[in-house]
């Protein structure tokens, strides 16, 4: 409190923010990673496949929370992001060599197929620097996912508040058509990263050979699904240690002093524009590496599902909003509470589980705006990872 | 491209082709905007909802028609008599869902209000999923749909020019509302200064709930228009909710004429895109339209806001 | 602190005493408006400490005070702005300190606020209009009557509300609080900003609006315009009454007094540390 604070106080007064608690939840987490990491050795292609699932959301969740629950960038295109990296990535598995079809006018007289019609036939051969092995891949989607929301910055940050909310959308739209009209990428017809791409790399290879050490019925397909997995999990270890570094360093400081009162804050030197531009190409750039990764399957990706606002944003949104905006915790308890419902009951309910979503999504807003997590906080006071600085006078110790 | 490009510029008559189809279309954008900006101009209110709403109208229209039918009546559906149903029904839903749920979520944080539409359009979508099946849907008004007037070298629809005719008589009506009744100096009070406003005796959620009402309306016409034109299915609403954006921003925030204006600027744009470039670049045509709009003029083409 | 009643009714110059005076009569016999122990508070800002206020029927009362002294969050407590305990005003002896703000103009209570604050895209009949158009109370006041209060407005009828001059916006101001033919009409700083001239016209039609019946409040910074118009003043000082009194019984060092808080009364307070002291624990969650 600033009144009892004397210029020669400033000798015995400290700044601390961690707690015991906040280091035990953070050796707890480092350990629920490394732990996280056995999980393929189980050698239950489910498991892994739903972990990776689940990771996804977090990370999506913790992105979003970030954006609009710190800068207050409530974001409705991030599902652009999503795309862009998925697509980054399959261009990235591309060689201009690869076959897109066969000539039928030009029949060959052995095998009596048409001759056959490669990239470099219909595109500048310079265009394709693939096959690049995947982790090379995601991390080139990421720094594209960053130079992509430069550009699209300067036409979202023309718009303010809930405008700004439609404005994303829109280009979101907008990239998702463009994307959607790139023929070496499948044309908005959908295409598949094959799974021969993956064992073009040794490292991949030798996870497949490691793991048949184990179990020698270990199939390609669950070799590459762990290496998936791997990615997927250091991205969002990463992503979430990198977001608790950010809320809790001057910059979440400058975020709050923003959220609080932006023009007093300008007045103090903080530049609010740029620093929600620099977050906002941070979080597209994550997005999209996150994107990237899910991407490395076999299934296939067209764009309306790749760039699913359902699936990308608006579940996230729920998840964010039912786990607790603006706090480091909601968005992990809103992935768990969401995964455990969207297993549970779209068995039970069906259809109907978006309805019941949207449903709680808007009871939580109306009646604890907080989430569940910031309950958990108005009962007890307990936070799992310390952001709140605490001033400390001699041996008073205070919030602040 | 450049040769059908240069085909299209080059031939007066294709030029015009887009301008009566654009402004008819626009017409139509003009319709889906006018509730959003109505809503947004008195109550900062961005219903991300809004597009399903007129989805929803246009079900209900459907609903009609098949009862009748069920009834063992001629299907085809008068538009008029449709409205006299939805109108009111779309009204006392807007103004429960104003009273009941928007009014408490509205305040300086932007947050609240903008999820709890986009959970209602959540809900709207997948209600209406369950309720009629994702199958495309039409319905028959009879004559209208296929009417046309000849004016020498082509045929305009009859529906074309009662878009048209229909945009111009909401927009006047809203501006009638607004301007020249004591509920529009209602509306413009609050809107301009909220608090006091209450201290003229003036009941501000009531205030709110009858402009989303009044919205709702103006959402009813707009379906009823929409349904009577075309195909829809549950999923149309968010590409709804996105071209009256653009219509009311390329017009410019508080300007029922501006939205209108931008309503046809979206659609003549469309129109050329497709035209000149192929039928696959419709869409996207519109929406680089209304992004060069924003870089170049980010208030809009009729500014008329003053914050 | 004495707890007797002040020897000299009308003068209460202590300001420590307001606080703890005992209450008058929560209803006073003739008093249209009158508040017992007026607290309010801006979040855990505390603005008023305990007000005991009247205004009897047919009369002009005047509030002075500095910046910051609690005059216009006093007025802001009277027509329900900042929520009160039900029994903390009185209407006619009606409790309305937990009214809603848009209830005060049917029972007769309206308010010109500091600034104006007309409606900007309505002009200015329309601003008048909407002054009268949620109440049924029957009374002199109408467009016509408004207009002949103040001519030039009948002039510009028709223009905006924002492209009149200060003085002429603050015509229609009290124009659009008299259209609902208050019994009590609260004048918020309507002095404020306008050159002296302009003032004087304002001011000139006080004793039109009290002929008519109704009783004013008017806050003022301009001591010699409050003394000139009011039959009775309070001065408030960080948010307590340290002084009421007739114009006549009361002497400029007095005024002086209350207004700056140079008085005898003593120790300076510890009430303005006290007050300011804001909880930081509940603001920390969403990390600070």
């Amino acid at each position: 409190m600033t009144q009892a604070t004397k210029p020669s106080d400033h000798s015995s007064l400290q700044i601390r923010q961690n707690t015991a608690t906040g280091t035990i939840a953070l050796l707890v987490f480092l350990a629920a990673g490394v732990l996280a990491a056995c999980l393929p050795l189980l050698g239950n292609t489910l498991a892994v496949q739903w972990a990776r699932e689940f990771l996804m959301l977090l990370a999506l969740a913790s992105l979003w929370n970030l954006l609009a629950g710190y800068a207050g960038l409530v974001s409705v295109g991030q599902q652009a992001f999503v795309g862009f990296g998925a697509y980054a990535f399959l261009h990235f598995s591309l060689s201009a060599d690869k076959s897109i079809g066969q000539d039928w006018t030009q029949i060959d007289p052995i095998t009596g197929l048409g001759k056959t019609i490669t990239l470099a036939d219909s595109f500048p051969a310079w265009m394709f620097v693939g096959p690049l092995h995947p982790l090379v891949s995601v991390l080139l989607a990421m720094v594209l996912g960053g130079l992509l929301a430069v550009p699209l910055s300067w036409i979202v940050f023309r718009l303010r508040g809930p405008y700004f909310a439609i404005g994303t959308w829109v280009v979101a739209v907008v990239v998702q058509l463009v994307v959607g009209q790139l023929g070496w990428l499948g044309k908005g017809t959908g295409t598949a990263i094959s799974l021969d791409y993956a064992f073009r790399f040794g490292d991949i290879n030798a996870v497949h050979n490691a793991f048949q050490a184990i179990n020698p019925d270990t199939k390609k397909v669950f070799a590459r699904e762990a290496y998936r997995f791997w990615m997927m999990l250091a991205a969002t270890m990463l992503i979430l240690l990198g977001i608790l570094v950010v809320i809790r360093s001057r910059i979440g400081l400058a975020l709050a002093a923003i959220r609080d009162n932006e023009a007093a804050a300008s007045a103090l030197g903080v530049n609010p524009t740029r620093l929600k531009l620099l977050l906002f190409v941070a979080v597209g750039a994550a997005t999209a590496l996150v994107g990237a990764i899910g991407a490395f399957d076999e299934s296939g990706l067209l764009p309306v599902k790749n760039f699913s606002l359902l699936e990308y944003t608006a579940f996230i949104i729920f998840i964010v909003v039912i786990g607790g905006i603006g706090s480091f915790e909601g968005p992990i308890i809103g992935s768990v509470i969401y995964f455990v419902a969207d297993k549970v009951l779209t068995g039970l309910v069906g259809e109907y589980f978006y309805i019941v979503l949207g449903v709680i999504g808007i009871l939580v807003m109306l009646f604890a705006p907080k989430g569940l997590w910031g309950l958990v906080q108005e009962r007890t006071g307990f936070t799992l990872f310390p952001v709140r600085r605490h001033v400390i006078f001699g041996n008073k110790e205070q919030d602040a | 491209m450049i040769d059908q490009l240069l085909s299209v510029v080059l031939d007066p008559l294709r030029l015009l082709d887009i301008l009566i189809d654009g402004i008819s279309s626009g017409a139509q954008y003009a319709l889906f905007a006018a509730g959003l900006s109505l809503i947004f101009g008195i109550m900062r209110l961005v219903n991300l909802a809004h597009g399903d709403f007129i989805i929803l109208a246009a079900y209900i229209l459907f609903a009609i028609s098949w009862v009748l039918g069920a009834l063992g009546l001629p299907p085809e559906l008068n538009p008029l008599l449709a409205l006299l149903i939805a109108a009111p029904l779309l009204f006392a839903l807007g103004y429960a869902v104003q009273r009941g749920v928007l009014n408490n979520t509205l305040g300086k944080d932007i947050l609240p209000p903008l999820l709890v539409t986009f959970a209602l359009s959540v809900i709207l979508q997948n209600g209406l999923f369950l309720i009629f099946s994702p199958d495309t849907r039409s319905i028959d008004s009879g004559a209208l749909s296929t009417a046309g007037i000849n004016i020498g070298y082509r045929q305009v629809p009859v529906l074309a020019l009662t878009t048209v005719g229909t945009a111009l008589a909401v927009i006047g009506g809203l501006q009638y509302l607004f301007f020249r009744t004591a509920l529009g100096r209602d509306f413009r009070a609050v809107s301009d200064d909220p608090e006091i406003a209450q201290l003229m005796g003036i009941n501000r959620r009531q205030v709110f709930a009858l402009s989303m009402g009044v919205a709702m309306v103006v959402v009813a016409i707009a379906g009823v228009m929409f349904g009577v034109a075309g195909s829809f299915d549950p999923y149309l609403g968010p590409s709804r909710l996105l071209s009256a954006f653009e219509a009311v921003i390329i017009g410019g925030v508080g300007s029922l004429w501006g939205t209108l204006a931008g309503g046809i600027v979206l659609g003549i744009s469309e129109q050329f895109g497709s035209r000149a470039f192929g039928e696959e670049f419709k869409q996207i045509s519109g929406h680089v339209a209304f992004l060069i709009i924003l870089l170049l003029r980010p208030r809009g083409l009729f500014p008329r806001d003053k914050d | 602190m004495s707890a007797t009643p002040n020897p000299t009714p009308n003068l209460t110059a202590n300001p420590n005493l307001a606080r703890t005076a005992p209450a008058p009569a929560a209803q006073r016999s003739g008093a249209v408006l009158d508040t017992t122990g007026l607290t309010a508070f801006y979040g855990d800002f505390q603005a008023l400490f305990g007000v005991d206020f009247h205004l009897d029927a047919g009369e002009v009362v005047a509030i002075i005070g500095a910046n910051g002294a609690g005059k216009s969050t006093f007025l802001k407590s009277l027509v329900g702005l900042i929520g009160n305990a039900a029994d903390m005003v009185h209407f006619d002896g009606q409790p309305i300190g937990a009214m809603h703000p848009s209830a005060g103009v049917g029972l007769g209570l309206a308010l010109v606020p500091e600034g104006r604050r007309l409606f900007s895209s309505l002009t200015v009949e329309e601003n008048l209009l909407i002054g009268g158009q949620h109440t049924r109370r029957e009374g002199p006041w109408s467009l016509e009557a408004i207009y002949d209060l103040f001519p030039v407005l009948g002039e510009r009828r028709n223009n905006p509300g924002q492209a009149l001059s200060g003085g002429q916006q603050q015509m229609v101001s009290i124009g659009r609080a008299l259209m609902s033919n208050p019994r009590v009409l609260l004048c918020d700083e309507i002095s404020l900003g306008l050159a002296p001239i302009v003032i004087r016209d304002i001011y000139a039609c006080v004793p039109q609006i009290r002929a008519e019946g109704t009783s004013i409040v008017v806050v003022e910074q301009d001591i010699n315009q409050a003394l000139a118009v009011a039959d009775r003043v309070y001065c408030f000082q960080e948010g307590r009454v340290s002084l009421t009194g007739t114009p006549a019984a009361l002497t400029r060092e007095q005024i002086k007094a209350a207004y700056f808080g140079l008085a005898e009364a003593g120790q300076p307070s510890k009430k303005t540390a006290k007050s300011k002291a804001i909880k930081t624990k509940q603001n920390g969650g969403r990390g600070a």
